[in-house]
């Protein structure tokens, strides 16, 4: 039986959070089952300060190739699938992200083995590995047995809440990957995001300032909770229509629909309207004066309290130590 | 200062001999001064003639631009749309069918109250809509959010047909749900996708349920075989999803026996009273039904419903007449005379009333436009009506149309009423002076 | 340069979905089916490049099923010039991988240049489309792109990456694209124009033979997740609404910059 393989997000020289979170899951299935953890990275050169920082993994891999220097998807699942086919790993552990999107199914359509995408959970019961899957926008969650063949698993990022850190694995073994066909694809270009842009539809992160906010002048406060939690301010109608946010910020019937991982609602009462642009939100969190308030009747967890009591505490709490 | 003419017309026009004798008196220079006729059709009417030769759209052509409209047209109120600038936009060559102004028309009907050559915006403005979105013109997000919701789930919310008839259980009192029983009624309630599903709307349709229920009517409702009526849909220009739903709809009410349709909407109201029967004759289906607003319903056994209001209301109304129940059929009497019967409850009238009623903005598609039109109002019509109602001291707003309720309640938030003036369905009112407590 | 747009049905995800008795799949009798959501995105993102003259046509095709027929009739409503149903006599639900062979069998009678489709589905938990398309047509594939520009013999296209950033890649052509959004929203399709096509226009069919099932992971049973109806309140002195609100933050994996 084959190892647990981790695929690192290696991207612009840094190594994604959920590499460390796949880690950590690999760890403790590897330790269920005794296998050991491996973890793969795929570049051009040897990136030391990165190779230097990939464990806990009992191995780690860099593939290593000249014409996987930069983002270049096809050709990293097809040398991928060129090093794992020969290895045949008991499970390929990779994330539900744009990187991972392009490797796993490719991986899974190279080699001809089963791919688990949007995995939320992974057990073991009776030496038998049990993943969940979010289906049907997460409405549905499907458990599936993974059979005695090697099987990739993209799971859904923050699925694993117990990263490990950053540490030195044992050793770095390279790699290079023969008769690599042409990259038939190139990397022209990385495009920054603009901050004027926002698309408050692709965010994962929600801050949403409703009536309840009361003036203007208490967006700065909103804004700094949200970047302070990573995400983007939008809003309910009544602030775009008084013009404290422009209509592209706008949440419900008569703005955008949105579906991001936290909706966080401040002052919001959650009028019918506003209701059908965010219900199908993955978390919904509510901060509320009014109990009453129907924001209350979809969010999963509520405050009734201050909003100027509650967000001046939680960006305090949230600011980094020693800044 | 004397006017210089050489700069207000063009001079090749302008006739002027140095000396004219005119039966015996001489005219000199300015004094015998002729222009010749200015052309006035020197305009490119492309956009004109296409829209004079849809069907419904001819009318336009009658404009004689006399302006009577815009003085009463809602949305020039709070903007700057107005009827007559319609005519005026198409002779200056605007395509119209790309316009914002295509989707600002509410169709209140109030521009053909007054107009002397009878333009007839509510058959112009949906000819023109419907020109736009079949030949493939971008629709509004939120109109077209409401247009696919409606195709698929029979409701602009997009809700669950399934649960249409949720809010009965509820309801406190019996229901019949006409696919369940089976059994012929006397009236059926068509209550329509805002009462359906709309919690404020529910609120209403719970209202209605209780009264007819103690008032011994013997109804029912079609609960999730019921359908948008797709009035709106038609005047905003869905014409092929209107036939659709007309479609389903009567094929739908073919198949129960009742007496007549009471309809909680105006704009249903339309729908089976001038829509639907013309729909039917046009493409061969049965349409017989006699039709009535609650409104008219209610008014009708008014010397029954009496004597059950026993609670007074000490409260300030005013009523805002719906476009499509006031202008479009001319009933101005049933909602007064049920609000008149509630002891207690003084009547006041806002200064633009009956025929001259404000528009609340939601009719002709302008429900599913409220972030579009805002783009082109100082206020939401919603809200000019809501600081009328303030105005005359008002301390409820009385509506019998399901759009109202939400447009209004909001407008009192937002113009930062809250607390001064509430918005209740009339049925509400009666429900409360019927039974008590607070029908909200 | 032959654009083809294939889309999917699946479950209308606005209608309660319920477990079918058996546990292994959802109950088929009652629901109804829509486009996918990414798929109409890749249907529009097509439409513009053939708008803006940078390709010639576009096609659409979908393996057949429930609901299959309102989706092509849609899609020409919208503009595209062709429709065809890929006729393959299997039973839903059918795993993505099989998809995927269906289709490049299909598509070896279909001319094409460049491939879209939606960059994920709501029935795709064994895999998203596009890679495996890919890797059964051995062509190369980009997920989750943004924006698409046809050059010669090229696609540059925009793959985004969390928090806005973007790629922009070049792919030779022919290739498989997953789209996650079109430059602009899907267009509207008026009902009479698809009613219209219902009665005039016809449907064309490629015939594929069924292929071998692939390896699977095998489906022990499906759930609802447990949804409370109300809100759980976080109640308590400000310190402990705080604690709170980051542990709730914390378990849901959206709290950065932490372990």
């Amino acid at each position: 039986m084959g190892n647990l393989v981790v695929l690192a997000e290696y991207l612009r020289g840094a190594v994604a959070d959920v590499t460390f979170e796949l880690l950590g899951k690999a760890r403790e299935l590897g330790n269920l089952l005794g296998l050991s953890v491996e973890v793969v990275v795929v570049s051009d050169r040897q990136p030391d300060d990165v190779t230097g920082r990939l464990g806990p993994a009992d191995r780690a891999w860099l593939i290593l190739h000249p014409d996987l220097g930069e983002f270049q998807p096809e050709g990293m699942a097809r040398a991928l699938a060129a090093f794992l086919g020969e290895r045949r790993p008991r499970l390929v552990l990779t994330s539900t992200t744009a990187f991972g999107m392009d490797v796993a199914a490719g991986i899974g359509g190279l080699l001809g083995w089963p791919v688990v995408a949007y995995c939320s959970a992974l057990q073991v019961a009776d030496r038998t590995i049990i993943a969940t899957s979010q289906v049907y926008g997460g409405k549905v969650l499907v458990e599936v047995e993974i059979p005695d063949e090697p099987t990739v698993i993209a799971a859904l990022p923050g699925s694993f809440p117990a990263p490990v850190g950053p540490s030195a694995p044992a050793a770095v073994e390279i790699w290079e990957p023969a008769g690599l066909q042409p990259a038939r694809l190139r990397l022209r270009r990385w495009v920054e995001p603009e901050a004027a842009d926002v698309d408050i539809t692709r965010a994962e992160i929600l801050v949403v300032a409703g009536r309840g906010i009361k003036s203007a002048d208490n967006l700065p406060l909103i804004e700094e909770l949200a970047r302070a939690l990573g995400g983007v301010v939008a809003a309910s109608r009544p602030v775009v229509d008084a013009g404290w946010l422009p209509r592209n910020r706008q949440v419900g019937k008569s703005g955008l629909t949105v579906r991001p991982r936290l909706y966080l609602g401040l002052g919001v009462s959650g009028a019918p309207e506003h209701l059908e642009g965010m219900k199908d939100s993955q978390l919904i969190v509510a901060i509320n004066t009014d109990r009453k308030a129907p924001i209350f009747d979809v969010a999963h967890y509520g405050v009734v309290g201050d909003i100027f009591e509650v967000v001046p505490a939680l960006i305090e709490r949230l600011r980094p130590e020693g800044h | 200062m004397p006017t210089d003419w050489s700069k207000k017309v063009e001079k090749e026009r302008v006739l002027e001999k140095e000396v004219a004798v005119v039966e015996g008196v001489e005219l000199r220079g300015m004094w015998n001064r002729m222009f010749e006729q200015r052309v006035i059709w020197d305009y490119e009417t492309g956009i004109l003639d296409q829209i004079t030769s849809l069907p419904g759209g001819e009318s336009l052509g009658y404009c004689y631009q006399c302006g009577k409209c815009v003085g009463v047209c809602p949305v020039d109120i709070v903007g700057n749309y107005g009827p007559r600038k319609i005519y005026r936009k198409a002779q200056l060559g605007t395509d119209l069918f790309s316009d914002p102004d295509l989707w600002l028309c509410t169709t209140c009907m109030n521009c053909l109250r007054v107009c002397p050559k009878e333009v007839n915006m509510v058959e112009i403005m949906p000819a023109m809509r419907a020109f736009a979105i079949n030949s493939g013109r971008p629709v509004p997000p939120e109109l077209q959010k409401a247009f696919e919701n409606i195709a698929r789930y029979g409701n602009p919310m997009g809700e669950s047909p399934r649960r249409r008839a949720d809010w009965v259980k509820t309801a406190g009192v019996p229901v019949t749900v006409l696919p369940q029983s089976r059994r012929p009624v006397d009236v059926l309630l068509y209550v329509g996708s805002y009462p359906s599903y709309h919690p404020r709307g529910q609120d209403a349709a719970r209202a209605m349920v209780r009264v007819l229920d103690r008032l011994g009517v013997d109804f029912g409702i079609l609960g999730p075989e019921e359908k948008e009526d797709g009035d709106s849909v038609r005047m905003a220009g869905e014409r092929g999803l209107f036939e659709m739903l007309a479609e389903d709809n009567i094929r739908t009410f073919a198949r129960y026996q009742f007496e007549r349709i009471v309809v909680f909407g105006p704009h249903e109201y339309n729908a089976f009273v001038r829509a639907y029967p013309r729909f039917a004759a046009e493409n061969g289906f049965d349409w017989s039904y006699q039709v009535l607003h609650y409104t008219q319903f209610l008014a009708s056994m008014l010397d029954r419903l009496q004597p059950l209001l026993v609670r007074p209301l000490e409260y300030t109304v005013t009523f805002h007449d719906p476009c499509y129940l006031g202008r479009h059929h001319n009933e101005y009497e049933a909602p007064r005379r049920l609000l008149r019967a509630i002891p207690g409850l003084k009547m006041v009238e806002m200064f633009r009333c009956r025929e001259n009623g404000y528009c609340c903005g939601g009719g002709g598609g302008g429900m599913w436009l409220d972030s579009f039109t805002s783009g082109y109002t100082r206020r939401r019509l919603s809200e000019q009506r809501v600081l009328e109602a303030i105005e005359v001291g008002a301390e409820v707003l009385a509506v019998c149309c399901p759009y109202e309720v939400s447009r209004f309640e909001d407008a009192v938030k937002s113009t930062g009423n809250d607390g001064r003036l509430v918005v209740r369905d009339i049925i509400e009112l009666i429900a409360e002076s019927m039974f008590g407590g607070d029908t909200k | 340069m032959n654009l083809v747009v294939v889309v999917r049905e699946v479950p209308d995800i606005q209608e309660e979905l319920e477990v079918a008795a058996d546990g292994k799949d959802i109950d088929r009798t009652f629901i109804s089916f829509v486009m996918n959501e990414f798929d109409e995105q890749a249907l529009e993102e097509a439409l513009v490049l053939k708008e803006e003259g940078q390709a010639d046509s576009v096609l659409v095709a979908a393996l057949d099923g429930e609901g299959v027929d309102d989706i092509l009739y849609t899609a020409l409503a919208k503009g595209a010039d062709e429709a065809v149903k890929v006729i393959h006599g299997l039973e839903p639900p059918i795993p993505t991988r099989v998809r995927a062979a269906l289709l490049a069998a299909a598509l070896k009678s279909i001319p094409h240049d460049l491939i879209f489709t939606g960059v994920q589905s709501a029935e795709d938990w064994d895999g998203q489309l596009a890679p495996l398309l890919g890797a059964a047509l051995d062509y190369p594939w980009v997920e989750v792109v943004t924006a698409v520009r046809l050059e010669d013999g090229l696609a540059v296209v925009e793959k985004e990456f969390k928090g806005g950033l973007r790629a922009e890649l070049e792919v030779r052509l022919p290739a498989v694209l997953g789209i996650q959004a079109a430059t602009k929203p899907p267009r509207y399709a008026p009902v009479s124009r698809i009613r219209q096509l219902m009665r005039t226009a016809t449907l064309k069919t490629v015939e594929v033979n069924e292929m071998s099932p692939a390896p699977a992971a095998k489906i022990r049973r499906l759930s609802r997740p447990v949804a409370s109806r109300s809100a759980e309140f976080i109640e308590g002195s400000l310190d402990e609404v705080v604690e709170g609100l980051l542990s709730v933050f914390r378990n849901a994996g959206v709290l950065r910059g932490e372990g």
